[in-house]
């Protein structure tokens, strides 16, 4: 039966619209776990020498110990973030003969395989023959001490699939894992005293090991049976729905003709997941220069600062411009058969990532604390972001063939890329650097920002041109688009 | 109002669609019938623009559709649940719609007021995206906005199918008044040949992408066309 449901998986892999995107994805990433799962395995050797070279005064096995506590709540931190919940499409299934519990357990099991199941076996393995032969351990106390830890790391494992992605639990982990680490930090109250008394009981009394064996078992059965008591239509497989509220935009009417984009824009950005994460992005961006510009080593770095500049000015241009047109994929017959002018709707966009990128212009004006210089590179990179980025956003849209579904998560969700993303690259970043760079080559810094801020404005000045040459395009390839869309 | 020429789509070595000639006039009400992949669809999306026919072209109030976009101003449709905008609620679509197609709130309000029957108090102020609503009822929102700014041609992909008794009945009473008015031209695609014969004035069957039925509707005509469907 295993063997059934695997072969109905690699199936739909392999069938799925864009799988070839997918495997080269899912080849990258079993590459980058490997060669994590690779370092692993040699901390897991090393790991031993390491510590008693830079805490001689310390063992290793207590030092361990200590820290396991963070170990084991930064697992579950991870997890949150990392691990893919198991999603099968079990819908087709619950009318045939197969028991509900095969499933379930099938569920459940393909979850143990995960690289977060691993990962503490390739260092533990290793490290614990160390201890047994350089610390001299006893090792039979070893072994129930590493199977204690593995099972803690399995149970970890249920919690974060009964949590599946529980905003509140995260963050009231984050913040404990936060204060604990700053109590320690500050002398106050040492976590790590209680950390190292915990685990090493798993060492000095053998019989303890029924404590995680317990844990793991028990949290195995709550995980079966919360999924198994999720496999009715009217539970899990179909979303609950809520009261929805419905906020005022009138204000925006005054854009024209316009206006029912950008109104309709605004709400696809705040009521879905994916493009709503394109603004805790532009958030996110908008920090980089606390952490660069107050940084001394990157001051002379005037491609970096460049970069920067346009980065935190540019954070929602980028990220939402880079998927124009895609965002409206699943809805864009209806928009091609309405009676609407494609450089208005082309505008709309652009109006939107203008006022966006003002918005962060105005919010980047502070860091002018950090040196009256940041001043100039403020400007010029905000002139270049809406005059001339803007531009090439929505012409390289035109080439845009994968369509957005709104409803997945953003992070590390790479639907919708392609080359046109990557192209991207060179007009917003590529050219702005060189064009600075050879500025401060043969002369000063601020002729190269001068001649972004020029270019910028010139953008701008023959926007009407510009705007009719993409509408152009994007009429071209319509066709192109509707049938990419609609797979 | 409509007029066909020599079009014809192919994909591969497949014709889907072959129409040498169709003419639809003014005020007439044309219903497509025909099998699953006869090429009802095809031929919706070729008059919506939405796909390039291989050869051929079609004129819509005398304006090209695939050289000018003009005639969008004067033509409602509704395909498929595609055309809605999952994250709106009923009446958030009703107001893009008509916020596109220049109607004033006033306008917008007398017109789903008069379709309140037909919605039957399950759609307008409903607290409810339309990805969350039930397929008929998504149906009757994209049906209603298809008639939003007083189109001139209607274009409706098979209106009836999802629908509950009740409201097929009403949205046949809906189309039967609409096609009164001379001033509209409707097409719609049905598999019900009952309700598509009660409604429009002129049948056209569909087979394998060509036109093997043009009738116009009288008595005989649900006889003549459960005959040529039955096997």
């Amino acid at each position: 039966m295993e063997f059934k449901f695997l072969k109905l998986e690699f199936k739909k892999f392999f069938r799925s619209s864009h799988w070839q995107k997918s495997i080269a994805l899912k080849i990258l990433m079993s590459l980058g776990a490997l060669y994590i799962l690779a370092l692993t395995l040699i901390m897991g050797f090393g790991g031993y020498f390491i510590l008693e070279e830079f805490f001689p005064e310390r063992a290793p096995f207590s030092l361990v110990n200590s820290f396991l506590w963070y170990v084991i709540s930064v697992d579950l931190l991870m997890r949150y973030f990392l691990q893919k919940m198991p999603v099968m499409n079990v819908k087709p299934l619950l009318i045939l003969p197969i028991k509900k519990s095969k499933m379930v357990h099938y569920l459940i099991r393909k979850t143990l395989f995960s690289f977060f199941n691993i990962y503490a076996f390739v260092f533990l393995v290793p490290f614990s023959f160390f201890l047994v032969y350089k610390g001299n351990l006893e090792p039979t106390q070893v072994i129930t001490w590493v199977v204690s830890i593995l099972f803690l790391i399995l149970t970890n494992n249920s919690i974060n699939f009964l949590l599946n992605k529980n905003d509140k639990f995260f963050f009231g982990l984050l913040g404990t894992v936060a204060v604990l680490f700053g109590l320690q930090y500050f002398q106050i109250f040492d976590i790590t005293i209680y950390s190292e008394m915990v685990f090493s009981s798993f060492y000095n009394h053998i019989w303890l090991i029924t404590v995680p064996l317990m844990l793991f078992i028990a949290s195995y059965i709550v995980v079966f049976k919360f999924t198994r008591s999720l496999l009715y239509l009217d539970k899990s497989l179909k979303k609950g729905t809520k009261d929805v509220e419905t906020t005022d935009l009138s204000w925006l009417d005054r854009f024209g003709n316009i206006a029912p984009f950008i109104k309709n824009d605004v709400k696809l950005i705040w009521r879905n997941k994916r493009p709503r994460s394109v603004l805790f992005m532009s958030a996110i961006l908008l920090g980089y220069g606390l952490i660069f510009l107050n940084n001394p080593r990157y001051a002379d770095l005037t491609f970096f600062n460049v970069m920067i500049f346009l980065l935190m000015t540019g954070a929602f241009l980028l990220n939402f411009g880079q998927f124009i047109p895609a965002w409206d994929a699943s809805f864009y017959k209806m928009l091609m058969s309405q009676n609407i002018k494609y450089e208005q709707y082309l505008n709309s966009k652009r109006y939107l990532m203008t006022m966006a990128t003002t918005l962060l212009f105005l919010l980047a004006i502070p860091y002018v604390y950090f040196g009256i210089e940041n001043i100039y590179y403020l400007i010029a990179a905000y002139l270049y972001n809406i005059g001339v980025n803007t531009f090439a956003l929505l012409f390289l849209g035109a080439f845009n063939k994968k369509k957005i579904e709104l409803g997945k998560a953003a992070a590390f969700n790479y639907q919708g890329s392609g080359l046109a993303q990557w192209l991207a690259g060179i007009p917003t970043f590529g050219i702005p650097v060189a064009i600075v760079s050879l500025g401060s080559l043969f002369g000063h810094l601020y002729i190269g920002l001068g001649v972004l801020g020029f270019l910028g404005v010139v953008g701008l000045i023959f926007q009407k041109f510009w705007m009719k040459k993409i509408a152009e395009l994007y009429i071209k390839r319509k066709y192109i688009t509707i049938e990419a869309f609609s797979n | 109002m409509i007029q066909i020429n020599n079009i014809s789509k192919v994909y591969g070595e497949n014709t889907v669609l072959s129409i040498p000639e169709l003419t639809i006039q003014k005020g007439e009400c044309l219903g497509l019938v025909g099998n699953n992949g006869a090429g009802k669809t095809t031929l919706f999306n070729s008059l919506l623009d939405l796909i390039k026919p291989t050869t051929g072209t079609i004129s819509n109030k005398g304006i090209e559709v695939h050289k000018s976009e003009d005639w969008k101003q004067f033509t409602g449709s509704f395909i498929d649940e595609t055309f809605l905008i999952e994250y709106l609620t009923p009446n958030e679509y009703f107001d893009f719609i008509a916020g596109i197609r220049n109607v004033s709130k006033g306008d917008l309000e007398n017109l789903l007021n008069s379709f309140s029957e037909f919605f039957n108090e399950e759609i307008l102020g409903a607290k409810k995206y339309l990805r969350d609503l039930s397929k008929g009822n998504q149906k009757k929102v994209g049906i209603v906005a298809s008639l939003i700014g007083n189109p001139e041609v209607i274009i409706l992909d098979e209106p009836f199918a999802n629908l509950d008794p009740t409201t097929q009945i009403r949205l046949k009473n809906m189309l039967q008044k609409l096609v009164e008015d001379k001033d509209i031209t409707l097409l719609i695609s049905s598999h019900d040949l009952g309700h598509v014969t009660d409604v429009c004035n002129r049948i056209v069957v569909l087979e394998k992408g060509e036109v093997i039925k043009d009738i116009i509707t009288s008595e005989s005509t649900l006889k003549e066309l459960e005959t040529i469907f039955a096997v």
